[in-house]
């Protein structure tokens, strides 16, 4: 039942949302974050007013200096530190064991990221549109029009076992699965609606469904299945019809309508007629509104014999929950049951509630499964896993007060080098029993995800294809190339288009308290805020066209117009449950040096002085 | 206080035009700072013929050709669906998953076995019923955004799965139960003005809608809901907020009662586990509604009264029909002896205690005695007896998982007749009644294992089983039902005394309905009328009379009263023929009508273009309210 690690992605619209739409009106409201919903790519720099400032946190783990900073647009925000950093300081950090951050954590693979936004989209903060109404069973496209009036289900011949929601099949009644000495091709029926998987057919139900023809399913079975409820459901319907002065007729349609208009006008005009006229004086005629004739009583015999019913035919002929919620009246007996039609299934293409772009966009043709549009997540944010670094640790029972080491490796999925930093709480947020977290290189350059052809042109001339808009050393191109530059100096291993990182964390003792609390305070989850940063080319022009992933960063053209953008999210790493403590194994300073794992060559030497040195970041 | 009911008729509840325009005013500011379901009074039918098809620009329905979604939001289930349709199009109930995490099964981490302490499966959350709740009418610890969020979770499902409509084209009525905090409406709205963008929400009382389900214009509505249960009496499709009685007893406590049954008949001793860490609330809750039922009024009675004489140390009779006459005799002795008691102390609570026993006593002998005339029973009664018997014979089996025992499945194999002491704990015992199992059989044979014996003194003190001594927030449905009836003025209750309407996810339980209004019955008769101001122990002040009465007058006089009696009784039931023949009802005649629930009343009554006065604009609430 292992599930660990697993890595969720927390959907910015969960910093978006107003903590305190709860009703009470005396309490603060929190101030409106509008930039964040504006468009524009520089909005997107950390603004003072954003309680998620990430400078801020920074400043607070692994021991830096606030004196980095990524761009202008941050260089103000030291002013507000020193208040924050008081005030709300366990407040800012996003807890994964709150109830609500449930509903915005999502794999990398649920999420869209919308191009303008530059920001994740989960789908909560997409709007769907319909493209299209189609059977999952028979692939047959519904046309609109039909669509409600059919109850959303397939009026051909799909229908659902109401028992096991296996697909049902037409068999004549005298089937003899071994002979086809049977004269004809085709069955002669009646034919009965067969489940293959439990054998349930429609003869099965009282009374029997027996169909003369093995097509057109749907309007055979509606006219054997006349349920009480919709019989009293149609007499209450007339009833109110006939109140409200149109009887006979069915005020679904126009025409009535009109009448009612009519007869409002002639109403007003002739106090006289009906026989409600001369009511207080008012002019309207009026019906005398009257109750159903000989409403249902409750009647104490048809109870008993359910209850009896219930003792002689025992558990085994009642429906369970979910097969009754299934079915328009919630009968209480399976021979009550009646197959159900295939619930249709929609084509949806997804717009960016921000900016309305589309973020997904499929074929309108119901057999292909091809996008036209598919901004994924996946293609846009780089994607997170870890390992262990250590075989010995076992995900579900990690030692407390031992240095857990994991390998963190961020891949980078985009055509164009990322600078990533990695900010994670120095303890785990939420819990009395928190975890210290250590990252030993929060921040690190990932390469371009170039073609594997790139790569090996690359290493014969290394660093001259390289964007030059990033100052910084050069990275991915070969393996070879790694410079001695500090910053790099902690970084574990990297590849073409991924870095790994170590991270250590450290369990205290945690009680078990599964059985008795709300929250497993062993499940030892790590948020980590990530912020990417990246010089990417400016092309407005094919943002409908781009199809999958961003267009490639071509160095042909000179004068190519870059920007930089950068975006920020939380994620949380399930790393593991804490067992038991172990003897022997006591607390420890975690910012122990890394001993270098067997056979894995080292780069750089790794000093706890060397990992508490300010990262800065060169700049041109 | 009685009202000219023409006051209350549909055309004058408000005056035309200017108060129609300031009303629905009124409401959209006043709307999410008042318990809304309250105080607004719902928009019901009767507004088209009033101030809509004057000159108030809301009438303007003609134009909205668009049928509207209908929602019905209940605690644990949620119901979508389109209007003019027989049943909603989904139903869908809230499960802990829908707490979860997407990709993340469970709440992260697993649960062990109580013993071996492995694990045995994704770790759900142990929280009684919390996680299978929408929202909770208690929300001083309930994070907001979190019933925000599974709302969301909720409406888009229904959305994007059964309803398959683009949710900006369609207006939207929602149906609410009668007590709904304004904080979640408030929420609600919002939520769907951001996410799903309807045109306008229109907010509907549920009891009214249920009412009009019914067919009926007027009627005392009881709602067994799963957090309480509320009872409203409607009349002319209004609902008398002022009058509303809730109890917190209703289908969870229900669910609640049976898992605690369970658990106490497989549970080693000493063990102090709460039920639902070991059974899933779901198979529960499912076995229940499959296989729970409620025991009539007469035996339920009759049941009670031989807990009681257990607990005084009287002999129990057998249910043989041949020991009637012994019983009768004690019966006779019983009760003399405590006129005696009662004489000497003056205190007449112990009689009291005793007195929910006796009218099925006395019916049981009028039975016997005309059993003993006629020595034929009817077929009626062959074939209520043959039921009697079926049911005590029938055995249930039934199979849990229970990971977190030692055998990770546990099957039962239980009485059949044990299914329906759920109920009994749940609705009609009083709440301290402590839960027993179904395997505690020992305090007498069969069926007084289930329910404990009352304590004597309890019984002395008057309190067990006297509903009037319990919890105000719990008191037994039939005794709720009465009290509503009770402060409702007269007019209004003449009009629902024949018009109950019973509905609510734990009505569907088979035998309970009926068994609401028998006892509703019997406590009418037992108090004697619907005095507001009891008449103190009115039986026992017959009954006295009559003994002293037996010594003085002559057996002429008593004669010539009982005639007298009973020819009041025969125009009473003359009256009633009477009222047969039209098809009506008496009034004072306690009757239940079925109901086919509020979805449907919300679809019939869009279904009929009847818009609501009062609307929330999607443009309006969007601009007063911060985004």
């Amino acid at each position: 039942m292992s599930s660990f690690p697993y890595i969720h992605i927390s959907c910015p619209c969960h910093e978006d949302r107003p903590q305190t739409l709860t009703i009470d009106s005396a309490r603060p409201i929190s101030p409106s974050k509008s930039p964040s919903k504006s468009p524009s790519k520089h909005d997107f720099n950390f603004s003072p007013t954003d309680p998620h400032t990430p400078t801020k946190r920074r400043t607070l783990l692994a021991g830096f200096t606030p004196s980095v900073s990524f761009d202008g647009g941050s260089l103000g925000l030291d002013l507000d530190d020193d208040e924050e950093l008081t005030d709300e300081d366990d407040e800012n950090n996003f807890d994964p064991r709150d109830p609500r951050s449930a509903f915005s954590l999502f794999p990398i693979e649920n999420l869209l990221y919308c191009e303008d936004c530059h920001q994740i989209r989960c789908p909560r903060c997409v709007q769907d549109e319909i493209v299209c109404w189609y059977c999952p069973s028979c692939l047959f496209e519904v046309p609109s029009s039909t669509v409600k009036s059919d109850g959303n289900r397939c009026t051909r011949n799909c229908y659902l076992c109401p028992v096991c929601t296996a697909l049902l099949a037409v068999i004549p009644v005298n089937h003899n699965p071994s002979g086809h000495h049977s004269s004809s091709d085709h069955p002669t029926g009646p034919f009965n609606l067969f489940c293959s998987h439990c054998h349930w057919t429609t003869s099965d139900l009282t009374p029997p469904i027996q169909l003369e023809k093995p097509t057109s399913i749907s309007a055979q079975l509606s006219k054997l299945t006349n349920s009480t409820q919709d019989a009293e459901f149609i007499r209450l319907k007339q009833h109110y019809a006939q109140q409200l002065g149109n009887a006979q007729e069915d005020f679904t349609n126009s025409p009535a309508a009109l009448t009612r208009l009519m007869g409002l006008y002639t109403g007003l005009g002739s106090g006289s007629g009906g026989h409600g006229g001369s009511r207080k004086g008012r002019g309207v005629k009026k019906l005398e509104m009257k109750e159903v004739d000989r409403p249902r009583e409750v009647n104490e015999e048809q109870e008993l014999e359910i209850v009896e019913r219930m003792a002689v035919e025992g558990l085994e002929s009642t429906t369970s929950a979910k097969q009754r919620l299934t079915q328009p009246h919630e009968p209480r007996f399976l021979s009550d049951l009646t197959p159900t039609a295939v619930l249709l299934r929609t084509k949806r293409s997804k717009r960016c509630r921000a900016c309305r772009h589309i973020l997904v966009k499929p074929e309108a043709k119901v057999q292909t499964t091809r996008f036209r549009i598919r901004l994924v997540a996946l293609n846009y944010i780089p994607s997170l896993t870890i390992k262990r670094l250590d075989s010995s640790i076992t995900w579900n029972n990690l030692v407390p007060h031992k240095t857990h080491r994991f390998l963190l490796t961020v891949t980078n999925p985009l055509f164009d080098p990322i600078s990533v930093s990695l900010l994670t709480p120095r303890k785990t947020p939420g819990t009395a029993f928190a975890s210290k977290v250590t990252i030993l290189c929060p921040e690190f350059e990932v390469g371009a995800n170039t073609d594997v052809w790139d790569d090996a042109l690359m290493s014969t001339k290394p660093a001259a294809s390289t964007p030059s808009g990033v100052s910084t050393p050069p990275v991915a191109g070969s393996f070879t190339s790694f410079s001695r530059d500090p910053k790099m100096s902690t970084v574990y291993e990297q590849k073409r288009n991924y870095t790994s990182v170590v991270i250590e964390v450290v369990p205290p003792e945690i009680p078990d308290t599964r059985d008795t609390r709300i929250r497993d305070e062993r499940l030892l989850e790590i948020p980590i805020y990530v912020r990417v940063e990246f010089e990417a080319e400016v092309d407005r022009d094919d943002e409908e066209g781009g199809g999958g992933k961003p267009s490639h960063s071509g160095a042909s053209g000179g004068a190519v117009q870059r920007e930089r953008v950068e975006y920020s999210y939380w994620c949380v790493v399930g790393v593991g449950r804490v067992g038991d403590p172990v003897e022997g194994v006591v607390a420890s300073e975690p910012n122990t040096p890394v001993r270098t794992p067997v056979g894995t060559p080292v780069k750089a030497p790794r000093t706890p002085a060397a990992m508490r040195t300010p990262l800065r970041q060169v700049r041109s | 206080m009685s009202r000219d009911p023409t006051k209350l008729s549909p055309n004058t509840p408000y005056k035309p035009s200017a108060s129609g325009s300031h009303h629905s005013h009124h409401h959209t500011s006043t709307h999410h700072t008042t318990r809304s379901s309250l105080t607004a009074n719902p928009t019901t039918p009767q507004s088209r013929f009033s101030a809509s098809s004057f000159s108030s620009p809301g009438g303007s329905s003609l134009h909205q050709v668009d049928e509207p979604l209908i929602f019905e939001l209940g605690t644990r289930f949620f119901r979508a669906g389109f209007s003019n349709e027989s049943s909603p199009r989904c139903k869908i109930g809230i499960t802990p998953e829908m707490y979860g995490r997407v990709g993340l099964k469970g709440r992260g981490g697993t649960r062990m076995n109580r013993r071996t302490g492995e694990a045995a499966g994704p770790r759900i959350r142990n929280t009684g019923s919390e996680e299978w709740e929408l929202w909770t009418n208690d929300l001083r610890l309930k994070d907001l955004g979190v019933v925000e969020d599974l709302m969301e979770r909720v409406l888009r499902e229904a959305y994007n799965k059964y309803l398959l409509i683009e949710s900006k084209s369609k207006r939207l009525i929602i149906i609410l139960p009668p007590i709904f905090p304004t904080a979640v409406q408030n929420t609600l709205s919002h939520l769907l003005f951001l996410h799903f963008q309807p045109p306008a929400i229109t907010y509907l009382s549920s009891p009214v809608l249920s009412c009009l389900a019914a067919g009926l214009r007027s009627a005392l509505v009881v709602d067994i809901g799963w957090q309480e249960t509320t009872v409203t009496p409607v009349y002319e499709l209004r609902p008398l907020t002022s009058f509303i009685k809730f109890s917190s007893r209703g289908a969870k406590s229900l669910v609640e009662v049976f898992g605690q049954l369970l658990w106490n008949t497989i549970k080693p001793a000493g063990d102090e586990e709460s039920w639902w860490r070991i059974f899933s609330w779901a198979e529960v809750e499912d076995l229940l509604a499959r296989v729970g039922w409620c025991m009539g009024s007469v035996e339920a009675r009759e049941a009670a009264r031989r807990r009681a004489r257990v607990a005084f140390g009287l002999p129990v009779e057998d249910e043989g029909e041949d020991d009637d006459e012994e019983e009768e005799e004690e019966e006779d002795e019983e009760e003399e002896e405590e006129e005696a008691e009662e004489e000497e102390e003056e205190d007449a609570e112990g009689e009291k205690a005793l007195d929910p026993s006796t009218p099925p006593t006395k019916k049981k002998k009028n039975k016997g005695k005309a059993k003993k005339e006629s020595k034929k029973p009817t077929p009626a009664e062959i074939r209520a007896q043959k039921r009697r018997d079926t049911i005590s014979n029938a055995k249930v089996e039934v199979e849990f998982k229970t990971p977190l025992l030692e055998e990770r499945v546990t099957k039962m194999k239980l009485p059949f007749e044990a299914m329906s002491v759920a109920a009994e704990y749940a609705f009609f015992l009083p709440s301290w009644t402590k839960v027993q199992s179904f395997k505690s059989t020992e305090g007498g044979e069969g069926k007084e294992g289930y329910i404990p014996i009352p304590e004597v003194d309890e019984l002395m003190e008057g309190c067990q089983g006297r509903v009037e001594y319990e919890d105000e927030s719990e008191y037994t449905l039939p005794y709720l039902v009465f009290l509503a009836l009770l402060h409702c003025p007269v007019d209004v209750r003449s009009t629902c005394i024949p018009r109950i309407v019973i509905t609510g996810g734990a009505a569907g339980m088979p035998g309970l309905k009926s068994r609401i209004l028998g006892d509703l019955k019997e406590l009418v008769e037992e108090r004697g009328g619907w005095e507001l101001a009891k008449t103190r122990n009115k039986k026992g002040d017959d009954r006295r009379k009559e003994l002293t009465e037996k010594r003085e007058i002559g057996e002429a006089q008593r004669e010539k009263e009982k005639r007298e009696r009973e020819m009041l009784q025969s125009e009473k039931d003359n009256l009633r023929i009477k009222y047969a023949k039209t098809g009506g009802v008496a009034p004072g005649t306690i009757r239940g009508v079925e109901t086919m629930g509020a979805w449907i009343g919300g679809s019939i009554l869009s279904g009929a273009r009847i818009k609501g006065t009062v609307e929330v604009e999607r443009e309006k609430f969007m601009s007063t309210h911060r985004a």
